[in-house]
């Protein structure tokens, strides 16, 4: 990676810039950062922690799946954030393919394995949950398949962001596997209504609203605000983290250059 | 504490929420010690130029 960028002051002066390439300079992400953190943290643990412990002692029971229905505050929290991280992802590399920014090749680094992680998490939960409901931790059904697809191209994407010596054929390579692999995304929100599954039907959808009272509602927006937020946090304290790093490692090498 | 010790699906529920608290508590922790490392590290090496 070109040294320069990760100047507070990278932008040639005097160049009327947009403020897509104001805003994507390192220096200025990591000073606008660095304040912005502890804030979120709080947040995150906050709703968090509220949404998961309102669903495992407060929410009712399903009148159908009884007590199992709690592994829906976990379970969805994570496969949306799955989902919307890939969305993250992918758009990193959209910007990092047509601009070169070097803040969405680091961002789409840094995404990469917490989007992998709460998709783990997704697949562990809703295995958890198809064993009392369908008598089986796996089904090769669309939806789940298609969850599964999600996580090995994170996993592909983690290694072939690393695979170069060249960290920018890298990041090339991952960006071109990561925006391929957006398709990926309306199959698995589909794959419920494009194909006969086990797995059930959205409960929630933007356009026709909710399918559950507000009692499970609730925890479950607030659990899933507090994920999207602890995922917010990840990948910016993550993405603060490696412009650091790269700071330090571009100061000692102009401090042996000039020994 | 297992809540749910009268349901049959108590080891389903509690493994469930098991697996999110460890990776949640685990990737947050292991952030925080590289963030703070990186900081520190960016901090000597300023501070040595």
């Amino acid at each position: 990676m070109n040294e320069n960028v990760l100047a507070p002051t990278a932008l040639p002066s005097g160049q009327k810039t947009s403020w897509l390439h104001r805003y994507a300079n390192p220096g200025r992400f990591l000073r606008l950062a660095k304040p912005s953190l502890p804030w979120l943290a709080g947040f995150s643990l906050i709703l968090t922690v509220t949404g998961l412990i309102w669903g495992y002692y407060f929410a009712p029971a399903d009148w159908e799946q009884g007590d199992a229905a709690r592994i829906m505050y976990v379970h969805v929290p994570a496969a949306w954030v799955a989902m919307a991280g890939y969305a993250a992802l992918a758009v990193a590399s959209f910007f990092s393919l047509i601009w070169r920014h070097p803040l969405a090749d680091i961002a789409a680094e840094e995404i990469g394995p917490v989007g992998a992680g709460f998709t783990f998490v997704c697949l562990v939960s809703g295995a958890l949950w198809g064993k009392p409901m369908w008598g089986a931790y796996w089904v090769w059904d669309a939806r789940l398949t298609s969850v599964l697809v999600l996580f090995f191209l994170y996993l592909g994407h983690i290694a072939l962001i690393r695979a170069f010596d060249n960290p920018q054929h890298g990041h090339r390579a991952a960006a071109i596997l990561a925006l391929v692999g957006a398709v990926n995304l309306p199959i698995i929100v589909f794959s419920v209504q494009w194909w006969n599954t086990l797995h059930q039907g959205n409960t929630i959808s933007i356009s026709g609203g909710s399918k559950i009272y507000v009692t499970m509602l609730y925890p479950l927006l607030i659990a899933s605000v507090g994920f999207y937020l602890t995922f917010i946090t990840l990948v910016v304290a993550r993405m603060s983290a490696s412009i650091m790093e790269k700071k330090t490692r571009n100061l000692l090498l102009a401090a042996a250059e000039r020994s | 504490m297992t809540l749910f010790n009268t349901s049959q699906f108590a080891a389903f529920i509690n493994g469930s929420y098991a697996v999110s608290v460890v990776f949640l508590v685990a990737v947050s922790a292991l952030t925080l010690d590289r963030y703070r490392n990186a900081a520190r590290r960016l901090a000597q090496t300023e501070a040595s130029k």
